[in-house]
């Protein structure tokens, strides 16, 4: 960094973002959330296969409406960094690249996590 | 590699795991769907299967991976300190090489 006193405007409040950067701001979020899910995971994953018991705990939880909601937000959070990464792949194949491609695609991302999610809702009612 | 393509490795290492990991998600899913176990015996059954547990381990070491590389990014983004920086990238660095063994235990220890 040779010029320290350039100009740095990062006012998130002010800046117009595209949907292509509300996505990839997305894409880290639901990155971090399913780092911070992990251990969870595993541990709910190793109690269901300890025991009949600790299999009847994991099962059970479903029938929490909290534990539902959670479990949704969890798919949304997977199935958009899922399609985002599929998007990413393809702007690394040069596939895509344009600004009106990039848009298309960065709705469809949107669209398609959230289409998953009330899938996820449906089967679960 | 050399010291100057390690950027280029871990792009790599990210884009390969994420690979895996769509594939994995993708038959594991179907299979899941097709053959959903309905006790813990067939749970338990199903995963004793040794390729069953074998993918799934290795979906599970390519999640860490990545999960590295990513937190590694969004760290070295954001912390500009270096003592805070360090110290949170071994913390994160520790509890993954914990997790990973932690899993693996746990998936190819379960027998029927």
């Amino acid at each position: 960094m040779e010029n320290k006193k350039r100009p740095v405007f990062l006012d998130l409040t002010r800046i117009d973002m595209p949907v292509m950067a509300v996505l990839s701001v997305a894409h880290r979020i639901t990155g971090v959330l399913m780092f911070l899910s992990i251990p969870m995971v595993i541990y709910l994953l190793g109690l269901s296969l300890s025991s009949p018991q600790g299999y009847e705990t994991v099962t059970s939880l479903f029938d929490s409406g909290l534990f539902r909601l959670i479990v949704l937000l969890a798919l949304w959070g997977f199935a958009h960094h899922f399609f985002a990464g599929i998007r990413y792949f393809m702007l690394d194949l040069d596939i895509g690249v344009d600004v009106v491609n990039g848009r298309r695609s960065a709705w469809c991302v949107l669209g398609a996590g959230l289409i998953v999610t009330v899938i996820g809702m449906v089967m679960m009612l | 590699m050399s010291r100057k393509s390690i950027g280029l490795r871990t792009w790599l290492i990210q884009r390969l795991s994420a690979v895996y990991m769509l594939l994995f998600v993708v038959c594991f899913g179907i299979y899941f769907a097709v053959c959903t176990p309905s006790s813990f015996l067939e749970w338990r059954t199903m995963m004793a299967n040794s390729f069953i547990g074998v993918t799934t381990t290795l979906f599970f070491l390519s999640l860490l991976t990545h999960a590295w590389i990513g937190m590694r990014d969004v760290i070295m983004d954001y912390i500009h300190i270096d003592s805070i920086r360090l110290a949170l990238l071994t913390g994160i660095g520790f509890a993954l090489l914990g997790t990973a063994t932690w899993v693996m235990k746990i998936l190819l220890t379960v027998s029927v």
